[in-house]
């Protein structure tokens, strides 16, 4: 019998916090990962997990996937593997990359807002 | 889906995945199953260690926390017996209602035959049955009425007559 005592979920403060902020944001930042061009699920995850505070649970990326690809932001092609079963790669569409670039011009302002009133209310 | 070898600690976590997912639609439980045993058919490869799988099956997240992210299923439809209960007690508050003006005692009956219906089948569909609870309601005044009548019609003028001897 295997010890199944993976993945505990712990939740502090700073976690709840980013958890609310990456509502609405990382579905962008895998866009942007994406416009690169097409990568498969494990890499677009160790990509993302580069960056410390983008997500905590990799799993979670296949949800926000599911939904881009509903919205038509992205689509799956398949492709061999060098190793192993072919791969699903995600591809940014059309729509896709206009709805990046549309974020990209708002989240500057945005994001320099907020650390200006961080910065002028401490 | 391919026949790869899966190891047990990630297969039982699939099985847990798949558990959680109890409330979304199979096409999102099966994409989001599919997305997963990808994940790990390359996270997890065959040279991988136990330790390796653990730490693969960390990163991607307790289920609960993912299975939060994908959406629920739309509540199950009306079970398919429900319109058939709702004709019952409709056609009963119907009879009910004839009935009140020629038989006033069976009218009360069925009056309440009808609103024990009405009350079991509310539990269920809440909306549908409003209507034949305001009519089931009517013909039960309406019958309690006629019963009230015929009892003074039969019941007075022995009363009165009793009355009268006394």
């Amino acid at each position: 019998m295997h010890d199944t005592c993976y993945a505990r979920s712990m939740t502090t403060p700073s976690e709840a916090v980013l958890t609310q902020l990456r509502k609405g944001v990382l579905d962008y930042c895998a866009l942007a990962v994406l416009a690169d061009g097409p990568t498969y699920g494990l890499e677009l995850a160790n990509k993302l997990a580069e960056r410390g505070t983008l997500f905590s649970s990799s799993g979670t990326l296949y949800p926000l996937l599911s939904r881009l690809r509903k919205q038509e932001w992205v689509e799956t092609t398949w492709q061999e593997s060098p190793s192993g079963p072919p791969r699903r790669y995600y591809q940014i569409t059309d729509a896709g990359t206009q709805a990046l670039e549309t974020f990209k011009h708002v989240w500057n302002p945005f994001a320099a807002d907020i650390t200006a009133l961080l910065e002028d209310h401490l | 889906m391919t026949a790869t070898h899966t190891h047990p600690l990630v297969e039982t976590y699939l099985n847990d995945l798949e558990r959680a997912l109890a409330g979304a639609t199979p096409a999102d439980r099966s994409e989001m199953l599919a997305g997963a045993r990808e994940h790990f058919a390359d996270a997890c490869p065959p040279d991988a260690t136990e330790k390796d799988i653990i730490a693969a099956l960390n990163a991607f997240g307790p289920v609960e926390r993912i299975a939060a992210e994908v959406p629920q299923a739309p509540p199950a439809p009306v079970p398919a017996g429900q319109p058939g209960g709702q004709l019952t007690a409709g056609l009963l508050v119907a009879i009910a209602a004839l009935l009140t003006g020629l038989v006033p005692v069976l009218g009360l009956g069925i009056s309440v035959l009808a609103l024990s219906l009405v009350k079991k089948e509310k539990r269920v569909n809440p909306s549908a049955s409003s209507a034949a609870s305001t009519i089931a309601w009517i013909a039960l005044v309406i019958s309690s009425l006629a019963t009230l009548w015929l009892i003074l019609v039969v019941a007075g003028p022995m009363l009165f007559a009793s009355v009268l001897a006394f």
